[in-house]
């Protein structure tokens, strides 16, 4: 087995920091934990670890203002969400800014140890409610004129979120479409490339339709 | 300058708490100009009293003259250093009644002193009126009129055996202290329509902060609890009910969040999906996952879905022995479709027992007579899928 992932943890719940970090003990490098957006990025920037775990919802800016700071530098430090808000356009929005992937904070710590490993080795990570809100957000039909290459779901993709919006996992739904796990892996990392590169505006318009103000 | 922007300071600071009339910046000036005013009308007085003391031939008592005259001048002397002292220090005082009634008794005394002297060279000039331009830049017009007409009929008095023509004085003396208090009162209202403009502005900024801090606020409380029920649920997963419990508050928790009413009460395939999974999670030892690819409001057809919907998470909560079951509902412009799956001990879709009522009837039958289907997918030990379809 490689070398344990170094991870720091970005949450403002200490007591939920706390919690992953002896969770995690023992199976990942923790190297740091910070509480909100400026010093996340100063000791991310400083550490340089290979995931950063990011809470969706910080004090100053939100995960997604980490992210936005720190992706430009180092594009190789890696972010993997965790929310227990989960508003729609709150994820999608930590997605579309550059993490590889969403879980959600009741998941458990064989799930979030594998979804770290994932995420480090550059792969996507869907939780089943990820793929919930892409496909909502890729729902309905395109208006004409827009890339279809780019804000658009092709069929197995679609057919892949399903299948893990129903709780499969990876290799599950490998074998359920019948092709090997290293292509169901580029259909996900596809589809969180278009997620973010999308300028679909339905897309926007269906994070604005669910703005909780 | 200086002078100017310590009145203001003081001013600001006192006006507060006083029923004295405010003193605003532009007084502070005005307050400094009427004691230059003063000062030279002052400086005017001694260097006519001196003159006149030294050319003139008495015509009365020459002590009595000594007397009267230095007693204007000690009066003025006193009057402009006081004056000068307090707008510096304590402007606010200069606009107490009583100072300003002592002031104008002072500025009558100078005023008429000079006709008792007989003396056709001296006479007040210029002092007496900055009390009344005094009252012109802290008081009303009618206060002013009265000020400017005592000042005036002293001045008159005063000028009996001077040189000075009456009808200039009255003239001098009624006017200018009128204009100035009507140009003030013309500022001060302009000034007060500012600032009450501007105290309702300030006060709309403060109400829509203290709005934002309380949304803030209930949303730092909200992710808290959210925080702490997720704990829950990762820190005591033997138990349950607890984690039941937890799970339930926090997607009622997020559906009011998420601007709904907790729960949805309203007409949405969405919320009548989170509401069955609510109920089986409450009634089962289950989590129920549930995700919804668009939405539509429910009608007669969509209803008999939800049903058959309700029907397979209960039936996996119930038999699959899983501790989890997936929802995915899809709603395009063609169809709508629902799938149930669990990763529970699955059975033989061709061995459905009689006594299972619930899959031919409740799921299968009622999707066939809503015009739709049902079709499930099962293996003992590879779960269960049931997958729930109708046309638009």
């Amino acid at each position: 087995m490689s070398e344990r992932a170094r991870v720091l943890v970005v949450d403002d719940h200490q007591l939920f920091r706390a919690g992953v970090r002896s969770e995690l003990e023992g199976r990942v490098d923790i190297v740091g934990e910070a509480s909100e957006v400026d010093a996340a990025i100063e000791l991310i920037r400083e550490r340089v670890p290979d995931v950063v775990l990011l809470d969706v919802h910080l004090p100053g800016g939100g995960g997604r203002a980490v992210i936005e700071a720190v992706h430009s530098s180092h594009p190789e430090i890696r972010f993997l969400a965790l929310s227990v808000s989960d508003s729609p356009e709150d994820v999608i929005g930590v997605v579309r800014a550059g993490a590889r992937g969403y879980v959600t904070k009741t998941v458990d710590p064989e799930e979030l140890v594998a979804a770290i490993e994932t995420v480090a080795r550059g792969d996507a990570v869907f939780s089943p409610r990820l793929a919930g809100f892409v496909l909502d957000a890729f729902a309905g039909a395109l208006p004409i004129g827009e890339d279809p290459e780019l804000n658009q779901l092709t069929a197995r993709e679609r057919e892949v979120m399903r299948l893990i919006a129903l709780g499969h996992t990876y290799k599950e739904a490998a074998q359920r479409l019948d092709i090997s796990v290293k292509t169901m892996e580029r259909h996900v990392s596809a589809v969180l490339r278009k997620l973010q590169l999308s300028n679909r505006h339905q897309l926007a318009r269906w994070a604005a339709d669910r703005g909780i103000v | 300058m200086r002078v100017a922007g310590r009145v203001t300071a003081v001013s600001m600071a006192d006006s507060k708490t006083g029923t004295d009339p405010e003193i605003v910046p532009i007084e502070g000036t005005l307050l400094r100009i009427v004691v230059v005013f003063r000062i030279i009308g002052a400086a005017w007085l001694l260097f006519l009293a001196v003159a006149v003391l030294m050319t003139e031939e008495p015509r009365i008592d020459p002590a009595v003259r000594l007397g009267l005259v230095v007693s204007v001048m000690a009066v003025a002397v006193v009057g402009a250093a006081v004056t000068s002292i307090l707008a510096r220090r304590n402007p606010v005082v200069l606009c107490q009644p009583w100072f300003q009634a002592i002031d104008v008794l002072a500025s009558i005394w100078v005023a008429v002193t000079p006709s008792l002297v007989r003396s056709d060279g001296f006479f007040a000039g210029g002092y007496p009126i900055s009390s009344a331009f005094l009252i012109a830049t802290t008081r009303g017009m009618g206060a002013t009129l009265a000020v400017a007409v005592v000042i005036a009929a002293s001045s008159v008095a005063g000028v009996r055996y001077a040189s000075a023509r009456a009808a200039e004085v009255v003239f001098i003396n009624l006017l200018a202290p009128l204009v100035v208090a009507w140009g003030f009162g013309t500022i001060r209202e302009h000034d007060r329509q500012r600032r009450e403009a501007e105290d309702a502005l300030a006060e709309e900024r403060a109400k829509r902060a203290r709005a934002d801090e309380r949304a803030e606020m209930a949303a730092h409380l909200h992710d808290s609890v959210l925080q702490t029920l997720a704990l829950i649920q990762r820190r005591v997963p033997e138990n349950r009910d607890v984690v039941v419990l937890a799970r339930r508050q926090e997607r009622a928790l997020r559906a009011w969040l998420n601007g709904g009413s907790p729960l949805g009460a309203d007409n949405l395939l969405t919320s009548a999906l989170a509401r069955v999974a609510d109920q089986i999670e409450s009634e089962h030892d289950v989590l129920v996952e549930l995700s919804v690819a668009g939405d539509t409001t429910l009608d007669d057809r969509l209803e008999g879905v939800v049903l058959a919907a309700r029907e397979a998470i209960g039936n996996a909560a119930r038999f699959s022995g899983a501790d989890r079951v997936y929802v995915l509902a899809e709603v395009d412009a063609e169809r709508i479709r629902v799938v149930v799956r669990d990763r529970g001990r699955g059975f033989d879709p061709e061995a459905i027992p009689e006594g299972r009522r619930g899959v031919r009837e409740s799921i299968v039958g009622r999707m066939e007579r809503l015009g739709g289907k049902a079709t499930i997918h099962s293996q003992p030990g590879r779960g269960t899928e049931v997958d729930l379809m109708v046309e638009r």
